[in-house]
């Protein structure tokens, strides 16, 4: 090591005044001009409520810029951000908020669901390209094994964050809500849909490997009441929204 | 060579009308675009393929106590080997302390201690990275515990790493005006054969005494002036970019910057080789 103590202390106590904004630390820091340092905090803090509100806009809405920035604060001086890129950030925020706001999230119990929605739109049009299966586009729909697009994530919530405005949520809408989110293979734009627990199971069933209806209708057929009309008419239109991309070669 | 800072913020415009805007390459934070796919990667890739690819880093914190994130750089150069990237450049400064990423540029100390442990960290990125790095000179608001005059600081990392420099003239300009000093003369004592590439970029003045270089502005004239007699100075044909980070505009004033950026390159360039020959 060849950074002596001195150097390291007053490095880090600068980075310090910059996540917490404590005045008192700036008097330990040597050769500084006040005005200037004070800046830094400020500078920093804006990149950080920027980031956090920009990814959350509803939740920042919801809560009131001020409550946001007060999350930010908290969240920005006792985490310790991880990844190198700003960007990514915001999932930070939310696993802090998550993890360590429980009296927020008991008061609002769908916070989670809404931060989850919200990060959603992020990491879907942020996500590595995935490697696409071999299909073909044109085949059998009621005989041929169907391969689903690989650029998508299903959310579970517990409340319609997808649906209603936060202030409109209520104890009764407590309950079970499955959203697909995928990129649509062409224009890549992030496209979100509402799917039953049926659905959610074809897709986590089609997310393992291709199969065909009479595959699905074999694994769902016992537990479920649904049809063959209803899963023919499912993947049919997952196929035409491109959920579905064509047919196994 | 003139390059402009590629965003989001106008890919889609400049996709519809490739004509809006003219330059010679395009730089990118790789943070921003490293493990990223859908659809403005997408538009980023079509650009590539027309264009020289430029790089600026921001969290490498070369001027950090902590160590070197090692899996970060090896995601760092797949990045750069697999768009050609023609420079990787960073900042003399630290955006991380005791494990936590800022996502900001905090001034190091100017002591000799921090030279040796900067220059050692230089040395290893660019064993990593397989080459060169370039360092920026940053714009401060503060010193904090300096020992040293910045100048010489800088200097002895170049010197002792071997790394190259970014000559932000903005920077310059900012600092001169912060911290009392003359930015001609200051130029003129960095190593000029070590000097690889050049920023220019607009600021924002707060108060009488303080400048935040926030790359919200137009370029103003007095940066231009150092500008053109940097390039004087240097002697040598060099890429500039312009830097535009907020407060947008339209395509047609960014051209209109980069024109007067080109005007001035070509003049200075010119006069350079009358004066030689
Ligand atoms: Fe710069």
């Amino acid at each position: 090591m060849y950074l002596k103590e001195k150097t390291k202390r007053q490095q880090s106590l600068l980075a310090q005044f910059t996540r917490t904004g404590d005045q008192t630390i700036i008097t330990h820091l040597d050769g500084i001009k006040v005005q200037g340092i004070r800046y830094y905090r400020e500078l920093i803090f804006n990149i950080i409520y920027d980031g956090i509100s920009n990814a959350y806009p509803i939740t920042t809405n919801f809560l009131s810029e001020r409550v946001m920035m007060n999350l930010t604060h908290q969240f920005f001086s006792h985490f310790k951000c991880q990844t190198p890129q700003v960007w990514a950030m915001p999932k930070e925020f939310m696993d802090y908020i998550i993890q360590n706001q429980t009296k927020l999230c008991l008061k609002y119990p769908f916070l989670s669901d809404l931060l989850l929605f919200e990060w959603a739109e992020i990491e879907m049009f942020m996500m590595p390209d995935q490697p696409f299966p071999n299909f073909s586009e044109k085949g059998n729909i009621a005989t041929d094994k169907v391969v689903l697009n690989p650029e998508i994530q299903v959310l579970y919530f517990q409340y319609p964050v997808h649906i209603l405005h936060p202030r409109k949520i209520k104890k009764k809408h407590k309950g079970e809500y499955f959203l697909l989110a995928y990129r649509h293979p062409e224009s890549k734009q992030v496209i979100f849909t509402e799917l039953n627990r049926f659905a959610y199971l074809i897709i986590e069933a089609l997310h393992q490997r291709p199969l065909s209806i009479e595959e699905l209708l074999k694994k769902f057929f016992n537990s479920y009441s649904e049809n063959e009309e209803a899963i023919v008419h499912f993947i049919k239109q997952a196929y035409e929204n491109k959920i579905i991309l064509g047919f196994a070669k | 060579m003139i390059g402009v800072g590629y965003r989001k913020d106008f890919a889609e415009e400049w996709e519809n009308n490739p004509d809006s805007l003219s330059v010679d390459f395009i730089e990118v934070a790789p943070e921003n675009w490293m493990n990223v796919g859908g659809y403005w990667k997408k538009l980023f890739d079509k650009k590539l393929q027309d264009y020289p690819l430029f790089t600026h880093g921001l969290s490498l914190s070369i001027g950090s106590p902590d160590e070197l994130d090692f899996k970060f750089l090896k995601d760092l150069k797949t990045f750069l080997d697999s768009n050609n990237v023609v420079i990787y450049s960073e900042h003399l400064s630290f955006s991380k302390c005791d494990n936590a990423h800022l996502y900001d540029l905090l001034p190091v100390p100017f002591t000799e201690d921090a030279v040796k442990h900067v220059v050692k960290k230089v040395k290893s990125v660019q064993d990593i990275l397989e080459r060169p790095l370039v360092l920026e000179i940053v714009s401060y608001y503060s010193p904090l515990a300096a020992e040293m005059k910045e100048i010489d600081f800088v200097n002895a990392i170049v010197q002792e790493s071997d790394c190259q420099l970014l000559l932000d003239v903005n920077n310059i300009y900012v600092n001169s005006f912060n911290h009392g000093f003359n930015p001609v003369e200051f130029i003129t004592l960095l190593p000029r054969d070590k000097i690889a590439y050049i920023h220019m970029a607009g600021h924002l003045q707060v108060d009488d005494n303080l400048i935040i270089d926030t790359h919200s502005e137009p370029i103003i004239n007095p940066v231009y002036r150092l500008f053109e007699f940097s390039l004087k100075w240097l002697q040598k044909p060099i890429p500039v970019l312009l830097e535009r980070d907020f407060n947008i505009p339209d395509l047609k004033e960014i051209q209109s910057e980069i024109n007067e950026l080109k005007r001035l390159y070509n003049k200075s360039l010119q006069k350079e080789k009358e004066h030689v020959s």
